[in-house]
């Protein structure tokens, strides 16, 4: 089943910018894709027409069968709130916060009830392993470790797709390697994955790896047969 | 997968989700006043200054009223007055033996009369228009101490074999004796020389003998010729009493008809005119206008600050799913709660300005529970307001440029 299609879609910034041109890109379900690029390809343009943060200059978007480009804001937001997690290379983690309460911020407008958010939430820490760390603030965190709060916030709520914007991008090999470990964990447990990176290491360990090019795909390689969940 | 087989719109016709319970908003509404504690603390500061001058420049004056009202009633509480009532042709008057009959009645532990003699008073015998306004009251008993009247200058009436008289405070105006000569002074009543032996004081109290001169009883009878018949009675008695006294009084001096008199008490009116006074000072409370609409420009402003600061996670919240109406509903709550923090700080701080200058006077306390609920929804308004143009501003954000934000 495809989980994500993308056809002919075109991103252009007024006055002059044609930030994708012509993207075709079907992702199917439990896929992990790795897509990579120079920087000012378009892929974080990508990336936000893929998570319904954005909609195109032209072509479809259809993320479970459902059109993106004729749907309204709300609508959009909607569909954020129930089926996509994100994971930023800034993390976004709130200082205020301990760990448990930023994931539980990934379910708050998700329409997960108040009585289930903490439980959910101390489950997809453990998913990430850190569930020793709930109680911690970003502060008195790593910054792979909180990189992985912010992945157990993407996942709390089972998203349909995960799309991940440079994850490794602020982070040392070290930690970079844990993070990729755990995407690649949420992968084999049926997650569809899509990540950006620039790092050749995570994009060679990728089942699939699309390239973009001033906006246009360049090359899209399978490296093992696709594993279809 | 969670869900994964269900339609993807799944919430149409439903509740939204992303639209945040009333407590989700109240815990994301305060998320960033707790954090900003002094950001905070000064804003709302910027409000209870200006609830906080409602509040106390409201409660001064009833407090300063209430302190009055207790002066009045507690200076003349154990005063009761007997009135005929006037109507029909004949003036009427009260039983010549009124003071005798008060006297016995239980818990009457003064009685006096007081009479008007309608003799006419001139400054001088040569004057030939009388002054219409000033009465000639004769007074029985021991009326003065009784309702708390003051000698100003000279003496009281002292029985003394030549005809006296003493000046209400009004009276003594009008005949420009404010102040006593050193040579004796006379006046004439009823076109008898009057000896002035004193001025009074004002007196509240008896207000009708501010605007008389006043004669005692046996010399009215005897150069004035007037009938012996009181047209008003004052007792003193228990104030305990007062209340069960006011009819068996009416019954005393009317016994057929105690309709025919009314029994009032003095205090009694003098506070009601004193309740009924303006408590508020218009300006001040133009001022306490200005201070909240400069605290709500401070609100505003911290909001502005606020909103610009926090663009990353307003971005990373549109895209976990918050809809643009939770986002406005954020903002929108913290102002709102931040005014209500800055407006129940300055209400109790109010409160207790007030107390302690009230405390200081002497007087009672008082804060008008309208005040304090109209100050606190006054600032609340003031939040709604303020919180109007950042709301707006932070729901408009596009998630990709807030997220994009440094
Ligand atoms: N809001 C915008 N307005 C105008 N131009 C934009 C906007 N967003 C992106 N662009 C332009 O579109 C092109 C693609 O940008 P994008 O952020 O997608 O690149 P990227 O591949 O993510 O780069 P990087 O690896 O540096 O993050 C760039 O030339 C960028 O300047
Ligand atoms: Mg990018």
């Amino acid at each position: 089943m495809t989980t994500l299609e993308l056809d002919e879609v075109t991103k252009a910034f007024p006055p002059d910018v044609v930030a994708l041109d012509r993207v075709g890109l079907r992702v199917e379900r439990g896929e992990l894709v790795a897509i990579v690029g120079c920087s000012g390809s378009g892929k974080s343009t990508l990336l936000h027409l893929m998570g319904a943060l954005d909609t195109p200059t032209a072509g479809s978007v259809r993320l479970d069968g459902t059109d993106l480009t004729a749907l309204a804001d709300r609508d959009l937001t909607d569909l954020r709130a129930r089926r996509l997690g994100f994971v930023f290379q800034a993390f976004h983690l709130d200082d205020a916060l301990t760990a448990t309460q930023n994931v539980m911020t990934g379910l708050l407008y998700a329409g997960v009830p108040r009585r289930l958010r903490r439980s959910r939430a101390l489950e997809a820490l453990e998913r990430v392993g850190l569930a020793h760390r709930a109680r911690h603030r970003p502060q008195q965190l790593s910054g792979g470790e909180r990189q992985r709060v912010a992945i157990a916030r993407a996942v709390a709520k089972d998203p349909v797709l995960l799309l991940a914007d440079e994850p490794t991008g602020a982070l040392d090999t070290a930690s970079a390697e844990v993070v990729v470990g755990q995407l690649e964990q949420l992968h084999r447990d049926g997650t569809t994955v899509v990540i950006i990176t620039h790092d050749v290491e995570l994009a060679r360990r990728a089942p699939r790896r699309v390239e973009l090019r001033d906006g246009r795909v360049t090359s899209d390689v399978a490296a093992r047969p696709v594993v279809v969940g | 997968m969670r869900g994964q087989g269900e339609g993807l719109l799944r919430g149409r016709g439903r509740t939204r989700v992303g639209r945040l319970s009333v407590t989700d908003l109240l815990e994301v509404g305060t998320l960033g006043l707790r954090t900003r504690r002094l950001r905070t603390a000064l804003s709302g500061l910027g409000i209870a200054v200006g609830i906080a001058t409602v509040v106390l420049v409201t409660s001064i004056p009833a407090s300063s009223q209430a302190a009055l009202e207790r002066q009045l009633s507690d200076l003349g509480a154990d005063l009761l007055r007997i009135d005929p009532v006037q109507g029909g042709e004949e003036l009427r008057t009260l039983p010549q033996q009124s003071m005798g009959m008060l006297g016995r009645v239980g818990p009457v532990t003064r009685a006096a009369v007081v009479a008007n003699t309608h003799a006419e008073v001139r400054s001088n015998p040569h004057r030939l228009v009388a002054d219409g306004a000033l009465t000639a009251l004769a007074l029985d008993g021991d009326l003065l101490p009784m309702i708390r009247a003051r000698v100003a200058h000279g003496e009281m009436l002292d029985g003394d074999v030549a005809p006296t008289v003493v000046l209400g405070s009004s009276a003594a105006r009008r005949l420009g004796l404010e102040r006593l000569p050193a040579e004796p002074v006379t006046i004439d009543v009823g076109g008898v020389p009057f000896r002035v032996v004193g001025v009074l004081a004002p007196t509240p109290l008896a207000a009708d003998l501010q605007t008389a001169v006043l004669v005692d009883w046996g010399d009215a009878q005897r150069w004035l010729g007037f009938d012996g018949h009181p047209t008003v009675a004052y007792v003193t008695a228990r104030e305990d009493a007062i209340e069960q006294l006011r009819p068996v009084l009416a019954a005393t001096l009317s016994p057929q008809q105690p309709g025919r008199v009314v029994v009032s008490r003095p205090s009694d009116v003098l506070g009601a005119k004193a309740a009924s006074q303006e408590a508020f000072d218009g300006l001040f409370l133009g001022l306490a206008g200005v201070a909240l609409l400069v605290g709500g420009i401070g609100v505003a402003n911290t909001l502005f600050a606020s909103v610009l600061e926090r663009r990353r996670d307003i971005g990373l919240r549109r895209a976990l799913g918050a809809q643009r109406t939770s986002v406005g509903a954020q903002f929108m709550t913290e102002a709102l709660v931040l005014c209500l923090l800055g407006g129940l700080a300055g209400a109790a701080l109010g409160a207790l300005a007030a107390a302690w200058w009230a405390q200081a006077r002497g007087w009672p306390t008082v804060v008008p529970a309208t005040v304090v609920v109209g100050g606190v929804a006054a600032a609340l308004l003031t939040g709604a307001v303020a919180g109007i143009a950042p709301s707006v501003r932070a729901s408009r954000l596009p998630p990709t440029v807030a997220l994009a934000a440094d």
